[in-house]
């Protein structure tokens, strides 16, 4: 059974579909039936439920099925909810006429409906296993028995209460758990099957492009895009976020934030602009990635403390002392943290190079061009 | 590339727009990075002929700024003797990628109509248009209709 699983070709990550979709229908985390749906035609609930129904011997208006917190109606097609191959559904046993939750927020659950298969996607994630970035689906479990029958009390509002743990609590329907527990998010990559490790890790300023704003370097119309937490939301598309980060990493123009890290602010340099979850970086490419890495380490030493220079030793040193004498704990050499050359008692023998003008061309000139 | 695209759009932006002030804009089909262009001010003393300018794009554009050159020798406080132009605009620090090339040339042709001797490249004319300037109109004009190129005709 193991075997034919995984022997089974990866759909998605072929580009053939299947005109079938198999999908695990989980109840009480003690049985799991597998469903076949015909893709011909689109998917509704209630067809899901029959099939169950049939298989299990249990009455189709019994079952109830959860996906993502939230309990899911008869006419909602699977599709919609970016259910593919492999997807394990909750389900359990109860006759009951399912809640219909209102108002339901933008960044919600909530399946988007449109027909093109790229459309339907509203998170990205950077994903580990497929070293890229793919579609993401946020996923809900409990947080206590890691289970996904779970039932929200409310929906979540915004990037907080999906990120910060314990903000929306919920019904559990496992056996073990109660009503009142802790909901936990988290978002799997659909280029791949299920596994045990979820490696993706949700880029949460990167969305599809529904508004088709231009991209603010190269102004043309793509999706996804990045959109900069600025006031403005400025847009770049993720060419030109390449482009922009590799440009500013060479020309040193990241900042150092205390709270989000090194990290680049939008290319108009509004207040608030900065990009707040550094596997943005990721998108840079792997290379340009660890360098990043590599600069924000530098960075935070630098603001923390003092990199050893010593030739060939580089040691990054944090100073709690505010005092000039600093011993490097690696190579043992003594320096002056003011001017980074061998200790010396008093004032530092180097001063400040003075930069030329701009255009020192005519010694009448009396300002020189500068950014004023 | 970040650059080629939206120079593309940029450059046949401009054609279609057909400013008076800016034309004959000339890209070689091998290096989109590099145009010019024909500046045709009509503030006097600069109307008497017209200026042949270059833009140079780096390839990091447009997160880097564009530099501007003029290929014609003009007599301005705020153009040297090599042709370099010093505008605000287009300065490292306030630079922004969203700048449209566009916007450039309406402040470089706004800089030659109205020069800003506070801000010279060169202090001598500075001096002279800030001190007395009748004899400064008057060696622009000379200087424009000696070195300066044909204005075209419409």
């Amino acid at each position: 059974m193991l075997r034919n699983l995984f022997n089974r070709p990866s759909y998605s990550q072929a580009g053939w579909m299947p005109p079938f979709l198999v999908v695990n229908v989980r109840f009480n985390s003690s049985s799991t039936c597998q469903i076949q749906l015909d893709l011909e035609e689109p998917s509704k609930v209630r067809t899901l439920k029959e099939r169950v129904s049939r298989k299990l011997d249990i009455p189709a208006e019994e079952i109830q099925i959860i996906l993502a917190g939230r309990i899911i109606e008869d006419d909602h097609q699977l599709q919609d909810f970016s259910v593919g191959n492999e997807t394990i559904l909750h389900a359990f046993r109860e006759k009951r006429k399912p809640r219909c939750p209102e108002g339901v927020p933008d960044c919600s659950l909530e399946p988007t409906r449109s027909s093109s298969q790229n459309n339907i996607y509203q998170y990205f994630v950077f994903c580990h296993e497929c070293k890229s970035m793919k579609p993401g689906k946020l996923r809900v479990r409990c947080a206590v028995c890691r289970e996904g029958h779970m039932i929200l009390e409310r929906d979540p509002q915004n990037w907080d209460d999906v990120l910060l743990p314990g903000r929306i609590r919920g019904e559990c329907r496992g056996e073990a758990c109660g009503t009142d527990q802790r909901a936990e998010f988290y978002f799997k990559c659909t280029g791949h099957l299920s596994s045990q490790q979820e490696s993706a890790v949700v880029l949460k300023h990167v969305c599809p492009n529904r508004k088709a704003a231009e991209c603010i370097a190269c102004t043309h119309v793509s999706t996804p895009v990045l959109v900069f937490p600025c006031q403005r939301n400025h847009v770049i598309c993720l060419d030109c976020f390449k482009s922009y980060g590799i440009v500013f990493m060479d020309t040193g123009q990241f900042e150092s934030d205390p709270l989000y890290g090194y990290s680049l602010p939008c290319p108009d340099k509004c207040e608030n602009s900065l990009i707040q979850e550094s596997h943005h970086f990721c998108l840079l490419g792997q290379d340009q990635y660890e360098r990043y890495k590599n600069l924000g380490a530098l960075d935070f030493v630098r603001q923390n403390g003092v990199v050893c220079p010593h030739f060939g030793c580089g040691e990054g040193i944090q100073l709690e002392a505010a005092t000039d004498k600093v011993m490097c704990p690696s190579c043992k050499f003594l320096f002056c943290r003011q001017c980074l050359s061998e200790w010396h008692e008093g004032p530092c023998r180097m001063r400040c190079i003075q930069l030329p003008e701009v255009f020192p061309i005519n010694p009448q000139s009396k300002g020189g061009c500068k950014g004023r | 590339m970040a650059a080629t695209r939206r120079l593309q759009k940029e450059l046949a932006d401009l054609r279609k727009a057909e400013s008076k002030a800016f034309r004959n804009i000339q890209v070689d089909d091998s290096n989109i990075l590099l145009w010019q262009g024909l500046l045709v001010p009509d503030s006097q003393p600069y109307n008497k002929g017209a200026f042949r300018i270059q833009i140079d794009f780096p390839a990091e554009y447009p997160f880097k700024p564009p530099k501007i050159s003029f290929r014609t020798r003009i007599y301005h406080p705020n153009i040297d003797e090599r042709g370099q132009v010093c505008l605000p605009i287009i300065s490292p620090e306030n630079w922004k990628p969203a700048t449209k090339t566009d916007q450039v040339i309406q402040a470089l042709i706004a800089l030659v109509n109205d020069p800003e001797p506070e801000h010279p490249l060169r202090g001598d004319l500075a001096e002279e248009y800030s001190k007395d300037k009748k004899k400064f109109f008057k060696n622009a004009e000379e200087y424009t209709k000696k070195y300066g190129e044909k204005r075209p005709s419409d």
